[in-house]
């Protein structure tokens, strides 16, 4: 009988097999394989951007329910335009294009039906004149939480006052962090008018928030 | 401090990722200027606070919704191209317009047959008339006390398919007509006639009319009557719905 000496002589690594790499998919590939018809690549490709892109319509539109619907717009959307796709650009770019324009179109919708709430108090008659309802509360608050909690409400109804234009090159820089580039991509227009609006954006939340900042 | 140097700071302050060293130009700057100090510190607050927010999750049921959907456009494109076309919006919206369009003349041809009754006038002229049937012409009777000298009746009933024969029943039956006097109609097939009878001096005999009657006299003078007459019943005869009250127009004074 053979005795062991060390552990190595158990000879484990020729019992197990070799570990797998698992390459991951580009996007580009992703969308060829579903062209091709196979259903899980377009399911991993939602899996990918589906919280971002739910977040991206959120920050852009404040309300929950709608975003999770233009998000599955977008993806349906992309799913139907899937053949006409160009790799010219990032797929990530494509797909918040595709975002963007519903969330404006949605802003849009929501402007000329004149939906009253809570954004619609914000916002005065002409749109881009914004009314501070946002006094903050002079008494102290109890803890860091809801000092946080309060800062956040205040961030998310100053982001939902901001014209359309401006809003979009706000959330997609300091939300989602994208870069001035992939920015000017989604948005379809000059580096420069991105810099430019991101600038007056931060201007108009500086005005809001001037308690708070 | 220059303020084009500022504007020129603080530009590269606002474009720097959160939390990047500027360059040295800028953070010797930033070292001797207050207000552009207090510009970063600011904007790196409000960054801060804006990219702060939590970030949102999608639903535990997108992917299944997602499929829905997908399942639910497929289906739609599987449908033949006539079915589609046929449910779109456009196409229910012309339909509908359609149908309110022929509702709209169905309704009014309807309104304008049952506002328009059977005429019957007499007048003097010959029986050469293109609807209905002509009784023959009434001589003046020998005693001329009567004001009224009615000649000729005609019936012009107006719709064919409201003809009394239409219900198959013969309302002439029993009634004397003269024979050979009888005008065929060119278009239509027997129209309702209502033979008048000769009676007594200044009085005319009418079969009873299912419809509204309007007889219409003149007098020698040129002056005409107008006498609305509404169906007359019997009791066997039946009876239309649309009976309106007896009226009377003049376009003269007697």
């Amino acid at each position: 009988m053979r005795t062991l000496s060390s552990i190595e002589d158990l000879n484990f690594a020729a019992a197990m097999p070799a570990p797998v790499v698992v390459q991951k998919a580009s996007d580009h590939a992703l969308l060829e394989e579903t062209l091709a018809g196979d259903e899980d690549a377009f399911a991993e490709l939602v899996r990918r951007y589906r919280n971002q892109i739910t977040s991206y319509i959120y920050r852009m539109t404040n309300d929950y329910d709608g975003a999770v619907d233009l998000a599955q717009e977008t993806f349906l959307r992309v799913y139907r335009a899937a053949s006409r796709y160009q790799t010219t650009h990032a797929f990530s770019t494509y797909i918040y294009r595709i975002a963007t324009n519903l969330a404006i179109s949605e802003l849009r919708k929501r402007k000329r039906r004149r939906l009253v709430s809570l954004t619609g108090l914000l916002t005065s008659g002409q749109g881009d004149e914004v009314r501070d309802f946002d006094a903050p509360d002079q008494r102290p608050l109890a803890d860091a939480n809801l000092v946080d909690t309060e800062q956040r409400r205040v961030v998310k109804k100053a982001i939902s006052t901001l014209p359309e234009k401006y809003r979009a090159p706000l959330v997609l820089r300091d939300v989602e962090g994208k870069s001035y580039d992939e920015i000017a991509a989604i948005l379809q227009t000059s580096e420069g008018t991105v810099k430019s609006r991101i600038n007056r954006a931060r201007n108009f939340l500086r005005d809001k928030m001037r308690h708070y900042v | 401090m220059s303020g084009k140097v500022c504007r020129e700071m603080r530009r590269e302050i606002d474009q720097s990722e959160l939390r990047q060293t500027l360059s040295a130009e800028a953070e010797a700057h930033l070292a001797e200027c207050a207000a552009c100090a207090a510009f970063r510190d600011e904007r790196f607050r409000l960054r801060e606070l804006v990219g702060a927010l939590e970030p949102v999750v999608a639903p535990a049921d997108f992917d299944v919704r997602l499929r829905a959907r997908i399942a639910r456009e497929r289906d739609t494109h599987q449908q033949p191209f006539i079915f589609r076309l046929v449910m779109s919006t456009p196409a229910i919206a012309v339909a509908a317009v359609l149908v309110m369009v022929v509702g709209t003349i169905v309704f009014m041809n309807q309104k304008n047959r049952t506002q328009t009754p059977a005429i019957a006038s007499t007048k003097g002229k010959p029986a050469s008339l293109t609807t209905g049937i002509v009784s023959p012409p009434v001589s003046p009777k020998s005693d001329n006390d009567g004001p009224v000298q009615a000649t000729v009746v005609e019936a012009l009933p107006l719709d064919n398919s409201r003809h009394p024969n239409a219900t198959g029943r013969n309302l002439t039956k029993g009634i004397t007509t003269p024979a050979g006097l009888d005008a065929v109609d060119s278009t239509v097939s027997r129209a309702d006639s209502y033979p008048m009878i000769k009676d007594r001096a200044g009085e005319v005999s009418l079969t009873a009319p299912v419809k509204p009657m309007v007889v219409t006299m003149y007098d020698e003078h040129g002056g005409s009557r107008k006498i609305q007459l509404p169906p007359i019943s019997f009791g066997s005869q039946r009876l239309t719905d649309n009976r309106t009250p007896v009226g009377m127009t003049n376009t003269r004074d007697w």
